[in-house]
């Protein structure tokens, strides 16, 4: 029996197809992928055909720019933003309406949502 | 007359297998270390984000940019195209909508899109944003 042979005669498998396959999918995982790290935010608009609330339990909140907001009238930074929503809230206002002005970008907007997520209101919704 | 006959020697073939690992290396760093991109539109600019929890990322996207123009799988639709799409949408309403929107664009702009989302029926209306480190 001579199985050795055989054996000795089998070829190799080509190495070939198998590179172009991986540097196919490397480069197609180097331009789809990203590391960046996303997140998203919330935003409700105002819809029309509610019931009306209480409107002193409503703040209106206007954004001119990061460093430039307005709480029920109020001129605030950044900074001092928290901590007036949250003395606010202590005397009853529940919910706040957020007006951008015509200066104030999505980063401001994303800013400010952010701080009123972390504070005890209840509910914002954005108006133009 | 007879030339005398010289065999070129064969260069000995350069060893593959240590390309193929690097190679694979790189693939299974890529793969692991990143995620696939959500959209695709490299004009676009996110705003930053601080906040740790956040909303989870859908799949239905739609693209604004800081001119005001507004694309929806990398075609430029009009107003009214990105309204019936919201319309479509709208059909199933519990997977909202993300609005991938330039960081630099008036937030005004914004809200018209966000409205005009709503009025659609969608409630759950998104703003994609990327972490600060």
């Amino acid at each position: 029996m001579r199985l050795s042979d055989w054996q000795r005669k089998r070829s190799t498998i080509g190495l070939t197809p198998l590179i172009d396959v991986v540097f196919l999918l490397l480069i197609f995982f180097m331009l789809a992928s990203t590391f960046l790290k996303f997140s998203a935010v919330r935003i409700s608009g105002a819809q029309g055909g509610g019931k009306s609330g209480n409107l002193s339990e409503i703040a209106l909140i206007q954004v001119r720019g990061s460093d430039e907001i307005r709480v029920n009238g109020t001129l605030l930074s950044m900074n001092g933003f928290l901590s007036h929503i949250n003395q606010l809230t202590a005397n009853g206002i529940t919910r706040a309406v957020l007006q951008p002005a015509k200066t104030a970008t999505v980063q401001d907007l994303v800013k400010v949502l952010e701080v009123t997520k972390s504070s005890t209101l209840k509910s914002v919704v954005v108006v133009k | 007359m007879r030339f005398k006959t010289t065999k070129i020697a064969k260069p000995p073939a350069e060893n593959m297998i240590a390309l193929i690992n690097i190679v694979f290396l790189i693939l299974i760093f890529f793969l692991v270390a990143s995620v696939v991109r959500p959209f695709s539109d490299r004009e676009v600019r996110l705003a930053q984000s601080a906040d740790p929890k956040s909303a989870g990322v859908g799949t239905r996207m739609a693209v604004l940019r800081r001119d005001g123009s507004k694309y929806l799988g990398g075609a430029l639709v009009s107003d009214a195209q990105l309204q019936s799409q919201f319309k479509d949408w709208a059909a199933e309403p519990k997977r909202g909508v993300t609005l991938v929107a330039d960081r630099d664009m008036p937030a005004s702009a914004l809200i018209a899109i966000v409205t005009q989302a709503n009025a659609a029926g969608l409630a759950d209306v998104k703003l994609l944003t990327r972490k600060a480190r």
